[in-house]
């Protein structure tokens, strides 16, 4: 029961990207095209699942004092095994991805789960949740990049599997490959979700509270899960 | 005193045990990255010199220093040449091209290796078909075309990326001139293959 609750929050009710506002980096900068937006997020949910594991595994031995150097150390071992990993084996794509690999590192999800989840909960629960977790952000990437690949770049690709492309005539809109698309598309989602969400409540009769930001009063870095 | 012992204690442990992981990891990849990366350079080789019946990675010539270049042999006989050159003028940074001459001096093919910080949709066009071929059969002898149109030379910009375009050019040239002043070294005598 706990397993499941805990991994379908990550997809929806707290999907990093759209509902958290975590991870803002890496959405805005890889997600030019999809093959990059799903690299980027299976690389975060792979780190992401070992440091939640590893993390719950040691919380009774690391002392609350230098939990954060513990939890970055884990975090950029786990991170660095995965920037050799894809460097061998899958080799295009990280080139493509570059230095945002190694910018897993200071994630915010990565740090905040483990500082607000992981930390507190058994490895089991923290598998989950890491699980979720990462697979949200793979999906709110994989959401964004695909947008912006279709309008900004005409195509939709997936290493062979899917190559698709706009009907003749249509005129890429650069804009949105480049930086701007990138806040413009999150902006619109950001807006569509909470629409989405907003209606949902008023008909399950709950009140409820935007995203707004980082602020304390949403921030789950330094809040205890409700 | 004891507790910050405790503290060093801990972070050390993790430290000692992250990089043990890591070294492992590290000597498990070294093999397959270093093949990656080696892969990668034969297929952009072949590309370059796909007539040569030599292995054109290993037989080098390096000239004026840090210049080296790919000699291609069909028969025995230097047919090509490749050398990979740089700029970084490009609107991003660095911008790394492969180019393939015959041994007379002609440009057989220019590629770009790597453009990836240009303007995605503007500068990124220079990896373009279109703005390459531009390059094909001019000579490294006399390279006063090897400059973009609004520079004085022969070489049409690709439109909304003049500097992505004068940077590629200008790589081109670096290793033009070097060719230039070298080709009797690395054309020039009859050796036979070493191979």
């Amino acid at each position: 029961m706990g397993f499941a609750r805990e991994f379908k929050k990550g997809l929806w009710d707290e999907i990093p990207v759209f509902r958290v506002v975590l991870g803002m980096c890496p959405t805005l900068a890889v997600t030019t095209s999809l093959e990059n937006g799903i690299g980027m997020g299976l690389a975060a949910t792979f780190v992401l699942v070992c440091s939640n594991v590893a993390v719950s595994l040691l919380r009774n031995t690391i002392p609350d004092k230098v939990r954060i150097p513990c939890f970055i150390v884990i975090a950029a071992t786990f991170v660095t095994m995965v920037d050799l990993l894809m460097n061998a084996f899958t080799h295009s794509l990280h080139q493509s991805l570059g230095i945002f690999i190694p910018l897993i590192v200071v994630n915010c999800i990565i740090l905040g789960r483990a500082e607000a989840f992981a930390a507190r909960n058994t490895p089991a629960l923290s598998l989950a949740d890491g699980l979720g977790m990462g697979l949200g952000f793979t999906m709110a990437l994989m959401v964004v990049a695909a947008i912006r690949e279709v309008i900004g770049n005409g195509t939709l690709t997936v290493w062979g599997s899917l190559r698709w492309s706009v009907p003749a005539g249509y005129e890429p809109t650069l804009l949105m490959v480049l930086a701007p698309g990138g806040f413009v598309t999150l902006g619109c989602i950001l807006a569509a979700m909470n629409s989405v969400q907003a209606r949902l409540a008023a008909r399950a009769g709950v009140r409820y509270d935007p995203p707004q930001g980082l602020d304390c009063r949403h921030c789950i870095g330094c809040k205890p899960e409700p | 005193m004891k507790e910050s012992l405790r503290l060093v204690g801990v972070m050390a442990a993790f430290s000692l045990v992250a990089g043990l992981l890591l070294a492992i990891t590290h000597a498990v990849t070294a093999m397959p990255i270093q093949e990656a990366g080696k892969r990668g350079k034969v297929a952009v080789i072949c590309r370059a010199l796909p007539e040569a019946d030599n292995d054109p990675l290993a037989e080098t010539r390096t000239v004026a220093t840090n210049w080296t270049f790919h000699i291609g042999r069909t028969g025995g006989r230097i047919t090509g040449l490749a050398f990979q050159s740089s700029s970084t003028k490009g609107y991003g940074g660095r911008i790394e091209v492969m180019v393939a001459l015959s041994p007379d001096g002609a440009i057989r093919s220019v590629e770009i290796l790597s453009a990836a910080k240009e303007t995605p949709g503007l500068g990124t066009k220079v990896a373009e078909p279109k703005f390459l071929d531009q390059f094909k059969s001019r000579s490294a002898r006399d390279n006063a075309w090897a400059k973009v149109a609004k520079d004085g030379g022969a070489i049409q910009a690709v439109t909304g990326a003049t500097i992505s375009s004068r940077a590629v050019t200008e790589a081109v040239r670096r290793g033009l001139d070097v060719f230039a002043a070298h080709q009797g070294d690395l054309v020039g005598e009859a050796v036979p293959a070493k191979e």
